[in-house]
């Protein structure tokens, strides 16, 4: 009698706890219908009077005072990027060169995971790449608080 | 024999069977099933992300391209390259050289050089859409009762096919607008990545773009080259220095014995030129504005 209850409460398990019995329809998630509209609409904000926009000083092999501005620039705008709600969230913004970070805005919490990643490589003036990356990072987000965003 | 004693070890058995081929039937039915649910509408939208990438990225390279290349044209007093030409300290002697002087037609294949070289260092951030794996599909895979999917090699992958595309894309056209040179580049082709049970291929995005970048105004090195063949090439230096410096405003002229070396900055570029006023200059009649 006990063998058999303990067949029953493995099977439930694995058909209900781990989902064997689940719907066979891999459906693709909220999440994966995503596309790098925000990294692009960051790259073209202008960062300057001259009109010259966050893409063109970071190609431009900017001096440190360039980069400063353009950090300035991409924090307020990251604020502004929604996030989910009474969750610790962060949007975070990192430039790199050569494996070198030239810009590092970055804010987690522990055990957080990383949504929504948008990446890009532009050109540099000078014949290199350089590589663009915004990501946002949650602790504890489920499907539902991702899908508003 | 006890009835009751056999009957349940039996139960036991069966149920933990009936249960056993329960689960392998409706996992391996599902590990087979390749129907992505929005599968084709997130392929699309990636490629579509990837035609917007693409597109600033030639946009910048297009820039740069544009700036190097008239920078580079007035370094080599209008030629392609200072290789055909002799040279003093560094200024191109227009006489000496063997090319046609073609401005317009030096400035596009430097451009062309200058794009490509771009492009060259290309790279995609494309990631290919991985629907989560199905229960248990790993474990049937493993034990081979059903297929494992295969991987292109690197060279192969998604992301290699849309970087070669980019790299092979060339500048097809040029045209001046209002002091902007509209640039055309070739079409790109971009396959939709095959999410199953549609192939690689099947529906595809085509982008053509056109890019606007600051230009200089060519003319003027036709205008120079026309003015040094007509008031420079046998004549007194005086008389020479006194129109070109009438002619081209900001031009510095400067003598190095039967050598004459000028200097017109532009407004992205500056102008090197150097001429032997005692020798003729190189097609004259044949040359002209484009």
């Amino acid at each position: 009698m006990l063998l058999l209850l303990i067949i029953l409460i493995f099977y439930s398990f694995v058909f209900f706890g781990l989902g064997a019995a689940k719907s066979p329809d891999v459906v693709a998630k909220a999440s994966d219908y995503s596309d790098s509209g925000k990294l692009i609409a960051l790259l073209s904000f202008p960062v300057d009077d001259s009109g010259r926009t966050v893409s063109d000083v970071l190609s431009s092999n900017p001096k440190e005072d360039k980069i400063k501005l353009v950090e300035k620039q991409v924090r307020l705008l990251l604020l502004q990027f929604e996030k989910p709600k009474d969750k610790n969230a962060f949007w975070n913004f990192v430039v790199s060169a050569d494996s070198k970070e030239i810009i590092s805005i970055r804010e987690s919490s522990i055990g957080a995971d990383r949504f929504f990643e948008q990446e890009i490589y532009l050109p540099s003036k000078d014949k290199s790449l350089f590589k663009v990356n915004l990501f946002l990072n949650c602790f504890g987000c489920s499907e539902e608080d991702l899908s508003g965003i | 024999m006890n009835k009751k004693a056999f009957f349940m070890p039996l139960f036991v058995v069966s149920t933990f069977l009936v249960l056993g081929i329960l689960l392998y039937s409706i996992s391996s039915a599902n590990a087979q099933k390749d129907d992505v649910v929005g599968g084709n509408a997130v392929a699309l939208i990636k490629t579509y992300d990837e035609g917007e990438k693409i597109m600033i990225y030639l946009d910048k390279s297009a820039v740069f391209a544009a700036e190097n290349s008239f920078r580079l044209l007035a370094d080599n007093g209008g030629f392609a390259s200072k290789s055909d030409c002799e040279t003093i300290n560094d200024f191109v002697i227009v006489n000496s050289c063997k090319a046609d002087f073609n401005p317009q037609a030096s400035f596009n294949k430097i451009l062309n050089s200058e794009f490509s070289s771009y492009l060259f260092l290309y790279k995609s951030s494309y990631q290919s859409f991985n629907p989560d794996k199905v229960f248990l599909s790993s474990a049937f895979t493993f034990f081979g009762l059903i297929p494992e999917e295969v991987e292109p090699a690197a060279e192969y992958s998604y992301s290699s096919l849309i970087e070669k595309k980019v790299k092979d894309s060339k500048i097809v056209s040029s045209q001046y607008e209002n002091n902007k040179l509209i640039l055309g580049v070739s079409e790109i082709k971009l396959d939709v990545e095959g999410i199953n049970p549609q192939p690689l291929g099947s529906s595809y995005y085509i982008i053509k773009p056109r890019i606007n970048v600051n230009s200089e105004n060519l003319e003027v090195y036709n205008e120079l080259y026309n003015s040094i063949a007509v008031n420079c090439i046998n004549k007194e230096f005086s008389e020479c220095n006194s129109y070109l410096q009438q002619q081209f405003k900001g031009m510095s002229v400067v003598r190095d014995g039967v050598i004459t070396k000028l200097t017109l900055p532009l407004r992205y570029s500056s102008v090197k030129m150097a001429f032997n006023s005692n020798q003729p200059l190189k097609q004259l009649d044949v040359f002209q504005a484009q």
